[in-house]
């Protein structure tokens, strides 16, 4: 018989406690998941701490599924802190208002700020090395340059347990959507997005929030347009312009940066002199600016938004007439 | 490097008046051509009642007057300018490598210009101009004593080797302003490739003057170039002052670099290519390369943006992307011709 010094079984004890406390977080549960480069991923059940590297097209609709992440990738100007593209405006969430840790920009982000927010789930974009994470946490590598960006709401869903939340975003766009349906004759409207880019026409088909509206309310679009791949933008040559004319043509502008509906019509004037009198949606008071920021974004919010003010511009309006 | 520059006795110089009208006549075909074709096909007559009957209620007159004509206008300035300012270089330095953009000046207007733009948000177009020209003119003086600082002084190496590493240096920062701007970088993006779409004519009415005085002091220099480039003891022992020259010199590239910059950004190789093209006819006679490489110049940069505009419609492929595919193995062409 031998007996053990006191401070050996007090340690004994701690370590046992210490194991048994443990024990919740390694016996977490987990699911496999497959993700969009065909990886087999084993991911936690229920993600608590998830570390997105991409912004408007991970961490935006992250939020609006109810899940605030733990850390994201995001975008810096050099005069003010880094932000969330499009959150603040959408969400209400960027990194000054949520606990939200900045874990850099592009594509190269530093896996060491990554690994200091302690993740248990990293969710990646095709132009990241998921190896470089690997170590962290579980990586799951999704593509954010699909045509439909919507498809991203299923697949975060579906990685976060939030299929719930997204069927309440899904019935409110609905009705919505059934809204402008029901009090626009979309199918007899045409409708153009455009940009002036560098000396160039952007026109974008059926892209992102203001594309999937346009294409389930099912506006017509101009010939030019369906040359464009679907979910994506083409450049045309000014000297094009006159093909891009439709009922209503949706000019954007970058809000987030500062840009005003002014900006876009001033980019347009020095891409195209006298660009207003060619085309018969601006002769019609028909050409009309919206924010980037909205109609860019995978975004149900957007979603609703850009549903009203369509309805705001193409529904029956009082046919007032002078005595 | 200073032997290839060096010149040979003045020659071809019945030859060198015959060329004059072919250049004229093959930039004029060019720049007919210019406004002739584009994204949208307009008949020959359209493009010619645009410039007859300008009628601005019709679309395809706005195209060929409004959209065309400005951008081969500026295709013209600014082929010209940096075609003559490196055969200047060139000169001066008696360093067949010399170019704008290979000695700093190109990388420091572009500099200066993104520092505006971008950090400090400059949005008035006339100052743009004279930012690039400060730009050109602070990386030409810390090229210059850089070189004057390595031992043997400021030669066409160490001006060449200076100048390289000012370059890359610049670009790295502009680099790096990038990652920490990311968002309102995207509007320098094409420009800082080159590219002629879009391009503002009204700032030809700020670069316009002070490049126009520039080109005709560089024709007027030009015969002083020639002994210039025999080196500087032969140049004073003809009576030249060379310290003085070469400032003056220096002053005209620098208006004509910052000038082009500004209009359509850093576009590389006409500086460095055109000249040599212009020596294997023209000899190394400066009275001769100096208004041979500016009507050159101008009629590539017309070729090329012809290319870039029509390749691959309805896209446009940026100026500066032709600019250096065609003039890259255009040079190394033209160094296995001298080598042999």
């Amino acid at each position: 018989m031998f007996s053990l010094p006191s401070r050996a079984l007090t340690t004994a004890a701690a370590a046992l406690l210490a194991t048994c406390l443990a024990l919740p977080a390694l016996a977490q549960e987990t699911r496999t998941i497959t993700d969009d480069a065909g990886r087999s991923v084993e991911i936690p059940a229920d993600p608590q701490r998830i570390a997105s590297l991409q912004d408007l097209f991970f961490s935006v609709p992250l939020i609006e599924l109810g899940v605030t992440p733990v850390g994201s990738h995001g975008r810096v100007v050099i005069e003010s802190q880094p932000f969330m593209r499009s959150s603040k405006m959408l969400t209400g969430v960027d990194f000054d208002t949520a606990p939200i840790t900045f874990l850099g920009t592009g594509t190269e982000i530093d896996p060491e700020a990554v690994a200091a927010v302690d993740p248990d789930l990293i969710i990646l974009s095709t132009n990241q090395d998921p190896e470089a994470f690997a170590s962290i946490a579980p990586t799951v590598l999704l593509d954010f340059n699909r045509s439909d960006k919507f498809e991203l709401y299923d697949r975060l869903a579906e990685i976060t347990g939030t299929g719930d939340a997204l069927k309440l975003l899904e019935t409110r766009y609905a009705q919505q959507l059934n809204q402008l349906k029901a009090q626009v004759d979309a199918p007899n409207i045409s409708v153009n997005v455009i940009a002036a880019v560098e000396g160039q026409i952007r026109s974008y088909r059926h892209f992102a929030a203001l594309g999937r509206l346009l294409d389930e309310a099912d506006f017509a679009m101009p010939d030019a347009v369906k040359e464009i791949e679907y979910g994506k933008f083409a450049d045309f040559s000014p000297e094009r312009l006159p093909e891009l004319d439709a009922d209503l043509i949706l000019v954007t502008y970058r809000a987030e940066e500062g840009e005003t509906a002014q900006d876009a019509y001033d980019l347009l004037e020095a891409t195209i002199p006298g660009y207003c009198a060619f085309l018969k949606a601006c002769q019609n008071g028909r050409l009309i600016a919206v924010p980037r920021d909205e109609t860019f974004a995978s975004s149900y919010s957007a979603l609703g938004s850009l549903a009203y003010t369509l309805i705001a511009l193409l529904a029956p309006v009082p046919d007032v007439r002078p005595d | 490097m200073t032997v290839a520059a060096a010149p040979s006795p003045v020659r071809h110089s019945a030859r060198s008046w015959s060329g004059v009208p072919v250049l004229l006549a093959i930039l004029a075909g060019l720049f007919l051509l210019h406004i002739a074709v584009g994204a949208k096909a307009l008949p020959l007559g359209t493009v010619v009642d645009a410039f007859f009957a300008f009628d601005s209620k019709d679309f395809d007159h706005v195209i060929v007057f409004n959209l065309r004509l400005p951008r081969a206008v500026i295709a013209v300035v600014v082929g010209a300018t940096l075609a003559l300012a490196g055969a200047l270089m060139q000169g001066v330095t008696r360093n067949p490598l010399a170019d704008p953009a290979l000695l700093g000046l190109t990388s420091g207007a572009a500099f200066a210009v993104v520092i505006a733009t971008s950090v400090y948000g400059l949005a008035t177009m006339a100052l743009l101009p004279w930012i690039a020209m400060a730009g050109s003119l602070g990386a030409a003086a810390i090229v210059y004593i850089i070189a004057r600082l390595v031992p043997g002084g400021a030669t066409p190496l160490s001006m060449t080797l200076a100048g390289a590493s000012v370059s890359a240096f610049l670009g790295a920062v502009i680099s790096a302003i990038h990652l920490l701007n990311q968002e309102t970088f995207e509007n320098l993006r094409v420009w800082l490739t080159g590219s002629l779409a879009g391009r503002d004519v009204t700032m030809l009415y700020y670069v316009g003057p002070p490049m126009l005085v520039a080109l005709l002091a560089g024709i007027l220099l030009a015969p002083r170039v020639t002994v210039l480039a025999m080196g500087d003891d032969v140049a004073q022992g003809l009576g030249v002052r060379t310290g003085p020259l070469k400032a003056q010199l220096l002053a005209v590239v620098v208006v004509l670099t910052a000038g082009a910059v500004a209009l359509a950004g850093p576009l590389g190789f006409i500086g460095l290519v055109i000249p040599h093209v212009v020596r294997l006819y023209v000899g190394s006679d400066y009275r001769w390369i100096v208004p041979y490489a500016a009507l050159a110049g101008a009629a590539y940069l017309l070729g090329v943006d012809i290319i870039a505009r029509v390749a691959i419609p309805p896209r446009e492929i940026s100026t500066g992307i032709i600019t250096a595919m065609i003039g890259a193995p255009l040079f190394v062409h033209l160094v296995r011709r001298r080598t042999r």
